[in-house]
This record gives structure tokens, sequence and C-alpha cells, in this order.
């Protein structure tokens, strides 16, 4: 069961993780507020569709590692609708992930090869974090381009030549006081967020590095969270990636999670 | 090793040069070794299991598969007995066939249905392993043709037949020595036939109503008779079943639902027509916390045979970033016993685990002959298992 639950979140992750990877770029703009800024961020373009590899490492605060493969299909559409297939280790080859989001109605299925069957998965299990990472969810949607603006305010810091520095303050109840942003001035890409406690203190940084342009598309290769609080540490690496690829509905189905 | 299992091995040796043969590259092979030690206070009884799959997978594309999960698995019963058994088997071989609108399976396969946590009245299909340590995850593989029926809006249509029955596995000292259980030949009069019809997404809710023909796992008393002689003697009842499953996610916070029903009549008018009915919520909290809990009603078929009615709740929580704890507890309501069986789950490495655990039991014990009388014992145990 708990294994179910870990592959879920993990799964769960890298759906929200392509919202916020695939910022396009953007020219920039002059004397612009930190609402103007994160609306730019939230509003840049992102591929219609995108499949990648992804490679996993996580750390724990000895140093031990744990690795996880996975292929990702990702369609922007009138439903956004992502698949993913895990790869490796072994223990968890051939389990794939669905996600149907219509407006904020999200479904999920999660397909268990060992047992053959679909299980529909609770909206619930989002909540918290990713079971054996460092991520949360709420640590993907600070950065989410979803919704950016309608749960976050704004404020810009400081700026010099090459970033913005903003600090987000949640509208709502958030399991962080606040959050500071450093983004890139010439492509709008968030490129640090650092995570602060109620008592102010310091307790997450995101680094996205290695970013590229490919086909268009701004891209980290290297996403990182390390949790300064505990010393643990979680690495995404992107090892393949294509953009615009022509990916049919029926991929994103039940009888396609099925599939091997 | 008697003459069966050299025949399978011998088939299974024939598929796999065929492959190698003709599809080397495309070939994907993996397998899992476990081992599993469960000692029962009760009897002062030692259980020793260790179990090797190798699994052998063949894509065809958008036209199918081959699949076939070889087992072989040595069971020591008793620490100072005589009879360790050694079993080699295919626990599952099909063979996948997809056409524009219907993926087919022909083949030893396991089937599962129902959205419930481990107790699942539509689940008619795949029988379980009740000698292994924990029942509730063991399930047996049987010789099945399914084929899903993709409809439009999201409406699925499973139809399943099995032509020959098979019984849970039972351990031969389940029962008492003075009952005698109904074999049941491979004929055609008891073959399990099924069909699932499940819309997807109505209101955020996966709808399923099912129909099934075919004889029940759990056996009952052939006769009831008030001063009844040994040896007595049991069968699986033949039944006609409908069944509705439902799940989806309740309110802003999204907790997960279900209810899963079923509503069987026997053939055999002795029997009285049975209800089982199970519900649960589900939820995970910030911190990570995952909570489950379900209710559940078996109906007894016989005025003689108990109703069960168990509360279960389920915890789990990651720690210490790879490793994990879960807890069961099962609270039977009629006869005011509880089996609690916490368990931490330890990743030795990527693809290897270590699971420690133990199953506490205080209350009345009243007998059951239902399968969940297999968990209500004192012990604990030890699992190790390795994929590659």
């Amino acid at each position: 069961m708990l294994k179910h639950k870990f592959l879920f979140n993990i799964s769960r992750f890298f759906v929200i993780f392509l919202i916020i990877g695939f910022f396009a770029g953007s020219t920039s703009a002059a004397n612009l507020t930190g609402q103007e800024i994160l609306k730019k961020v939230e509003t840049a373009r992102r591929a219609k569709t995108v499949e990648l590899k992804n490679t996993m490492f996580i750390y724990n605060e000895s140093g031990d590692k744990r690795e996880r493969t996975i292929r990702i299909y990702h369609k922007q559409a009138e439903i956004e609708k992502s698949l993913i297939k895990f790869l490796a280790p072994a223990d968890v080859e051939g389990t794939g992930f669905l996600s149907l989001k219509n407006n904020q109605k999200e479904e999920m299925y999660l397909y268990l090869p060992a047992l053959g069957t679909i299980k529909k998965i609770s909206g619930s299990q989002k909540n918290g974090s990713f079971v054996g990472t460092d991520f949360s969810y709420n640590d993907l949607t600070v950065l989410s381009g979803a919704n950016y603006t309608d749960n976050y305010s704004a404020e810009l810091l400081e700026e010099d030549k090459e970033y913005y520095f903003l600090k987000l303050d949640p509208k709502d109840d958030y399991e962080y006081k606040f959050a500071k942003m450093q983004v890139r001035k010439d492509i709008f890409y968030p490129v640090k967020i650092e995570f602060y406690d109620q008592s102010d203190n310091l307790i997450k940084i995101m680094t996205h590095a290695n970013i590229e342009k490919i086909a268009s598309n701004w891209l980290a290769r290297k996403i990182s969270m390390e949790n300064v609080e505990k010393g643990s540490k979680t690495v995404m690496m992107i090892d393949e990636v294509s953009f615009g690829k022509s990916l049919a509905d029926e991929l994103f189905t039940t009888r396609y999670l099925r599939r091997n | 090793m008697n003459n069966k299992n050299i025949l399978l091995l011998g088939i299974t040796l024939l598929v796999l040069v065929s492959i190698f043969s003709f599809q080397v590259k495309a070939l994907d092979i993996s397998g899992q070794f476990s081992s599993r030690l469960g000692y029962y206070e009760q009897n002062n009884q030692l259980v020793d299991r260790e179990r090797l799959n190798l699994i052998l997978a063949e894509s065809f594309g958008l036209k199918g598969g081959l699949y076939l999960n070889l087992e072989t698995e040595t069971k020591l019963a008793k620490i100072s007995g005589q009879n360790r058994e050694t079993t080699l088997r295919l626990s599952e071989a099909y063979l996948d066939y997809y056409t524009n609108k219907i993926d087919w399976r022909f083949g030893k396969q396991i089937i599962s249905w129902g959205s419930a946590y481990q107790l699942n009245p539509t689940d008619y299909f795949s029988p379980k392993d009740m000698t292994a340590i924990k029942p509730f995850n063991e399930k047996i593989g049987v010789n099945a043709i399914k084929g899903i029926y993709y409809g439009k809006n999201r409406v699925e249509v499973t139809g399943v037949i099995t032509p020959f029955f098979t019984s849970n596995r039972i351990s031969p000292d389940y029962f008492q020595k003075q009952v005698k259980l109904d074999s049941v030949a491979n004929t055609l009069e008891n073959l399990q036939a099924g069909i699932k019809i499940t819309k997807r997404g109505l209101r955020g809710f996966d709808l399923s109503t099912s129909f099934y023909h075919g004889r029940d796992r759990q056996p009952i008393f052939r006769n009831f008779s008030v001063n009844p002689q040994p040896p007595l003697q049991m069968k699986y009842p033949m039944a006609n079943h409908i069944g509705l499953d439902l799940v989806g996610d309740l309110g802003e916070n999204d907790i997960g639902f279900w209810t899963e029903l079923d509503y069987s009549q026997y053939e055999d008018n002795n029997y009285q027509g049975r209800l089982q009915l199970v519900t649960g919520f589900a939820y995970t909290f910030n911190n990570n916390l995952h909570l489950m809990s379900q209710a559940y009603h078996q109906g007894g078929r016989h005025q003689s045979e108990e109703d069960l009615q168990l509360l279960v709740f389920h915890l789990n929580k990651p720690i210490w970033q790879f490793h994990s704890w879960d807890a069961n507890l099962f609270y039977d309501l009629i006869n005011s016993t509880y089996a609690l069986n916490p368990q931490i789950n330890y990743s030795l490495t990527g693809g290897a685990e270590l699971q420690l655990g133990f199953t506490i039991v205080q209350g009345e014990k009243k007998s059951n002959p239902g399968y969940l009388a297999t968990l209500l014992q004192d012990m604990a145990y030890a699992f190790l298992s390795v994929s590659f």
C-alpha cells in the first residue's frame, strides 16, 4: 500500500514538474512590479506536448542514494493530460500513472502490474510531501505557472543586471511563511527559490540549473531541492526530451495505462 | 520434483528457447527473490518460504505482447519437521492481443476487480493464497480469457471466462480432520463467467456494475443437521452474483471514498442469499500520514453461518527518507476481537526491501471459518525481497 502511495506521489510530482519546467523565452521589460513579474512567469508560453525521460536521485542525510527513472508524456489541451511510466528500479518497473485535469478537478489513476489492475486515486494524496523526496506539492505550486497570482502576492525586493529577486507571500494558509524567488530577466525563468518557516528560518532551497533552449523552449536539465533542516537532497536530471511531438489523445486513457 | 513440474519446466524452457531464437533483442527479463519467515505463537510454528520469480515479457507494440512468470518456491512449514516442499509453477503465462476496440488476454492471469482496500466483494476471479503469511497480498493466477471493450464516453465493458474453478489455496491443517472438502471437476458446468460495465468520470466518480456466475471460494457445510456425524462435508456452492462498485472523491478536500457491494443468490436452496458490503474513506494529511478507514459486512449463507462485520483502519507514513511504517487494525464487531498489525518497511537499497512486523490478537477469538480467521493469529514475521 505504501509503495503504491509512493509511486502515486512521485507520479503526481512529475505532473506538476511538467508545468513548472518548460517556460518559453520572453522579452524582458523595465520597471515591472513584483506582481507583474510573477504574472509574466505565470503566463509564459509552454510547450503543448512534451515527452521526456527523467532520472531522479534521492539522498538522505547520511548521503545514501536511491534512483528512479521514469518516462513522461504530457499534453496541454482543454483537459490537461499526463501519462507516466516507471522504468527503474525493477520493483516498480511497469507501474503507470495517468492524470486528467479539467479546470480544478483532477482524476488520477495508478496501474500496478503485479495486481493487473487500475486504481482510482484520492485527490488528497497530493497533500504533503512526496514520499522519499524533498519536494512537497506546495513547493511546486510556488513555481507553478497555473495558479501563481491566485495564490501568492509578489513583492520586488531588488534587481540587478541579470535577475529579479521576489518575495512571495501566500494568500492562504501555507506550510511556509514566505518564499524568495530569483528570476532570470531575459527569459522570466525562476532559477532559485528559498522557503522560510514561521520563524523566518530558511528550511529549503530549490535550484534550476543547466538551463538550455531546446526547440524554442527553455528547459532546466537539473532541478534540485535541498532540505536545509534535514540535510537531505533530491536531484532530478532530464535525460531525453522532445517538445511538440504529436501525442494522440488515446495515449492518455486507462487502456494505454495498462499497456507496457 | 514430480512429473507435472518437469513437464512445466520443459514447456517453459521450450518457450524461452523459442523467444531467444527469434526476438532476443526485444525480450525483457526481470524477476524477484523473496524470503519470508513467520513465527506463529499459538502452535509454536515457524514457517519459512523462499520464492524466486523469473519474468519474461515480450511486447509486440500496438498488437499485443507475451508474459511469463515462472515461479519456484520452497517452503518449510515446521522447524522440526521433514516436510520441506519445493514447487515449480507458472504463476502467470498469457498472451495479449489488441484489436481496434478490444484488448484480449488469453492464458493464466491475475484478475483483480473492486476498489475497496483488501476486502473486495466483487473480486470474483483470482483466488488468494491463504497459506501465505500475509494472504491478502497473495493472489493466484487463473486460466482465463479476458476481453475489455473500450467504448465512447469512457465506458469500458470487461468480460471474463475461466473454464476451471480454482479455490483459495488452503493449508491442509486449516480444516479439522473430520471435515471433508468436495473437489470440483473441470467440466463445463463449473465454468465461471463474469461481466463488468464501468463508466469513468461520472461527476468525478467511477461506477461499475458487475454480474458473475460461478462458485464461492469460501466453502460451506453441505448439511446443517443438529448432530452432524463426521466426516462433515463442505463444498463450494454455485451462485449468481450482482455487484456494484463506486469510487471517487468527496468534498473540496478530496477525501477518497468508495463503496463496493455484492449480492449472491445460490442455486442450492439450502443456502440463503448473501450480501457483502464495504464502504471506506481515505485521506492524506500534509505531514504525509495516510489514513484509511473501512467498514465491511458479510452476511451468512445459512442461519448457522455467522455474519462477519469488521472495521478496518490502515495508516502509513514515510520515515527517514527511504523507509516507512504502516499499521492495520481489524476490529471484529460481532466477536469483539481485534487484530493489530504494525510493520516497518526498510529499504536496503534500490529494489531491495526488508519488512518486519507482527500481529497481536485480543478478544474472544471465536473461530470463524471465513478466510479472515487466518489473520487472527498472534505472529511475527520478516520479509526480504530483492527485485532485479
